[in-house]
């Protein structure tokens, strides 16, 4: 900002006095309002910002992609639900009385889908798990199905009580033991919605190959929001797991062979990463610092300076220009014209003959200082014109060595 | 409003906190509370109106030489004020370390210095000087802007000094002054002398060697007290570069070494920068008073992107010039002088002074001149010979008038002008 002076003694000058506290406050109302009306609702958003969270299938999500819907039917149902990020963080207890649902299982590797078999208690999968499936029966995988709408069409108390389910047509494919049973078949490919089997230490393990059962979106269609609540509210607690890449644990409960169990779930937050704790934290603190680091190396101290600066055009711009234009004009004739001329000029110069003294005195004395005939100079330096290109370089070529000739004499 | 690096250091140790308590919130709280700590610190900041300056420089300075600018701080407040000042100067000003650090208590100045080495010919207009006053934790402070006026004149380099010895020699040689056998050059009657061996017989001044017993010979000089008019065409011609600088430098000193020579050989030099109106003009002076005053009306001389009128120049030169003179052209010599009236105006010129005219060529000619290997560099070799044949009609027609044609590259134009000034006046022409 710039300011007007005054001038004081011997010379010196100073900022005149501005405008006032309160004129500057009153003219700059509009700008005080905005930054009081954006920190207003910074803070709102702040408030606002845990509620939510855009993670697929997450019991935090209300977006239709999300699973906040069943959560807070099944909360106020007194299911008491919570959601992980890693398997280690389930730290189940009580396994007997705790359903521990992958929703979203794609991320999985074989060693985590045995320990989540290996889970005394309830197991609820959610959408396609290549691992889990693998593990579960050697011929299990997600087809499509052209159905949307699918009768239960077994015995199973859950399915029988559902009636009727709407999904997008994911289906399980394929057999695994003969205690399974296979519910919502579609008629097409005879694959399956829902399989309810038994996992490697005898919990209940129930398959269900289309997450449209259980998001915000579609679970409010047909029995889709029966079967969700009776799956996953048997007992009174769930473990809701949503995976990611990220995540190489393993799960974790508390079981008789095991009495002692993992740690509390309070003790130590288990990490997915090799980093010290906090370190999140501190990159967090210190990507604030960069807009600090940002204003102080941007405030520019004081205003640019300007360099009125010559004009910068090279005085042989003109000559290039004249050569590019016999270039696309390809004016052999008259380039050729040009350097004759110009070496007839220098020609005469070197032996003293005066420009006024007519092509004939220049040929002759050209010719003997040269040591050549007469009409041979007289082809180079006043010959036809060169038709193209190539005639023109032989020419040139021809021309500086008479030039070179005659200035060896 | 500035904040120092001492905030972006506070707010980057928020990383402590913020990892011991794993927390964002902890983070986010940190950065609002070193927010609104320079908030604080940029209110409690002395008032930018604490301070006077002044800003001096010498009035003007050659180029390539060392200068520099002295600010002087006068806190005017009742506290003591702490903070750091910018000296802003153009790019080709060649300022050195302009940013300074001060500490004043009350009532006190402080001086200082940014040193100062142009660039550049011209008035160098000096920027803001831009103060910024810390407040008491040294987080934030205020910063002002004073638009100062303030300009150095840079001079002329005048490197063409260096020719100005062997002509002044040459000079004494014609004066006769010199110590060599031979009389002095010129035409003009200086006086009588007695005849020593190897004088050219033919002046004998038969009448004076009657009346005394002795033989006598007569001694001439060259003319003095002869009209030099110089124009330093300032037209669009001037504006183009050769070699590493614009046209126009070349010509500014060629006019400085030809004003040097004739002022001491005893002529009244003008000088005068002319396109469509006069931009620069040195007259009256004379003896040691002339080169300041025409170094300093040529130091902001620039070239303009028009067509010199050369109809005016001839009026003016009219006006100027009440008896004959030696009247020096320092432009281009090109096809465009054919019809732009040029060739009607020296013309004009000859028939009451003695014009010659100084044009600089451009050493990429040459170079160009001698381009072979390919098509296109033959194109261009093509181009600039059809360019030099044009230029020596243009001269051929010039010194049909009777005009001299003086023309050089950039480093030789002053010297060859300075030697055909000298030739006319050793032959009399003047």
């Amino acid at each position: 900002m710039t300011a007007t002076l005054e001038r004081t003694d011997d010379g010196f000058v100073r900022r005149s006095e501005g405008p006032g506290v309160k004129r500057r406050v009153v003219g700059a109302k509009w700008a005080i309002g905005g930054v009081v009306l954006v920190t207003i609702l910074a803070f709102i958003a702040y408030a606002q910002r845990a509620d939510n969270d855009y993670t697929p299938l997450s019991i935090k999500n209300y977006e239709p992609g999300g699973a906040r819907a069943l959560a807070e039917v099944a909360g106020d149902q007194g299911l008491d639900m919570r959601q992980i990020e890693s398997l280690s963080d389930a730290r189940i207890t009580d396994p007997e009385s705790t359903t521990l649902v992958i929703a979203n299982g794609e991320a999985l590797q074989a060693f985590q889908a045995r320990t989540i078999l290996d889970y005394p208690g309830d197991v609820v999968i959610i959408g396609e798990s290549h691992a889990l499936l693998t593990e579960l029966g050697e011929y299990l995988w997600v087809v499509e199905s052209t159905e949307r709408t699918l009768e239960a069409g077994c015995s199973h108390v859950d399915a029988r009580a559902a009636g009727t389910v709407s999904t997008s047509g994911a289906v399980i494919a394929g057999t695994t033991d003969a205690t399974a049973r296979y519910c919502f078949t579609a008629s097409d490919n005879g694959g399956s919605t829902v399989v309810f089997t038994h996992g490697t230490a005898g919990g209940r393990v129930t398959a269900v190959a289309d997450p449209a059962i259980v998001v915000n979106d579609t679970i409010d269609n047909e029995g889709n929001a029966a079967l969700a609540l009776r799956l996953i509210g048997k007992h009174d607690n769930a473990v809701w797991y949503v995976g990611s890449l990220f995540d190489t644990t393993i799960l974790t409960w508390t079981s008789p062979d095991n009495p002692h169990g993992p740690a509390q779930r309070d003790d130590v937050p288990a990490s997915t990463d090799f980093l010290p704790p906090g370190t999140g934290n501190a990159v967090f603190a210190l990507v604030l610092a960069m807009f600090f680091v940002a204003l102080w190396r941007a405030r520019r101290f004081g205003p640019l300076v300007h360099e009125p600066l010559p004009v910068v055009i090279r005085s042989s711009e003109a000559t290039r220009g004249r050569a590019r234009l016999y270039r696309s004009a390809g004016a052999s004739g008259r380039a050729a014209a040009s350097l004759r001329a110009s070496a007839a000029t220098r020609i005469g110069a070197r032996i003293g003959v005066p420009r006024s003294s007519g092509k004939a005195v220049l040929l002759a004395a050209t010719a003997r200082a040269a040591g050549r005939p007469v009409a041979e100079v007289e082809a180079i330096l006043y010959g036809p014109p060169p038709g193209n290109e190539s005639a023109m370089m032989s020419l040139i070529e021809q021309i500086d060595t008479l030039e070179r000739e005659v200035h060896r004499t | 409003m500035y904040i120092t690096g001492w905030t972006a250091l506070l707010a980057v140790l928020g990383a402590i906190p913020a990892t011991i308590t794993r927390s964002q919130d902890i983070a986010w709280l940190w950065m609002f509370g070193v927010l609104a700590l320079a908030a604080i610190d940029a209110i409690a900041a002395p008032s930018t109106r604490s301070i006077s300056v002044r800003r001096t420089v010498p009035h003007s300075v050659r180029l390539t030489e060392a200068t520099q600018s002295t600010l002087t701080l006068a806190n005017t407040s009742s506290r003591r004020v702490h903070g750091s000042v910018r000296d802003a100067w153009p790019p080709s000003a060649g300022a050195g370390k302009n940013r300074h650090r001060y500490s004043l208590a009350r009532g006190r100045t402080q001086v200082f210095t940014t040193p100062l080495m142009p660039t550049r010919r011209g008035d160098r207009k000096a920027a803001h000087v831009t103060l910024r006053m810390e407040g008491p934790l040294r987080l934030a402070g205020r910063q002002r802007a004073l638009p100062v006026d303030t300009s150095l004149r840079v001079l002329p380099e005048f490197a063409s000094r260096k020719h100005l010895p062997a002509r002044l020699a040459r000079l004494r040689e014609l004066d006769g002054l010199s110590p060599i056998l031979m009389r002095g050059a010129g035409s003009e009657f200086d006086s009588l002398r007695e005849y020593v061996i190897g004088d050219d017989v033919r002046t004998i001044d038969w009448r004076a060697t009657g009346r005394r017993a002795d033989v006598v010979v007569r001694t001439y000089r060259p003319e003095r007290d002869r009209r030099v008019f110089i124009v330093v065409d300032t037209a669009r011609l001037s504006a183009a570069r050769v070699g590493d600088a614009p046209r126009l430098e070349a010509s500014i000193e060629a006019a400085l070494l030809l004003s040097a020579l004739a002022s001491r050989a005893g002529d009244r030099v003008q000088v005068t920068a002319f396109d469509r109106v006069e931009r620069a003009r040195a007259q009256g002076a004379s003896g040691s008073a002339l080169m300041p005053v025409l170094a300093s009306a040529l130091a902001p001389v620039e070239p303009h992107l028009i067509e010199t009128d050369w109809p005016a120049l001839v009026r003016l030169i009219g006006e100027r010039l009440s008896q004959r003179a030696l009247v020096v052209l320092l432009t281009t010599v090109d096809i465009s002088l054919v019809d732009s009236g040029a060739l009607q105006a020296i013309a004009a010129l000859q028939r009451d002074h003695h014009v010659v005219i100084a044009s600089v060529d451009d050493p990429d000619e040459g170079t160009m001149l001698q381009a072979r290997g390919d098509v296109e560099s033959v194109y261009t070799a093509a181009a600039a010979a059809r360019g030099r044949i044009e230029q020596d009609m243009v001269v051929a027609r010039i010194r049909k008038s009777g005009a001299d044609v003086v023309s050089a590259l950039p480093d030789d134009i002053a010297p060859r002008l300075a030697d055909t000034y000298l030739a006319l006046k050793s032959s009399g022409r003047l």
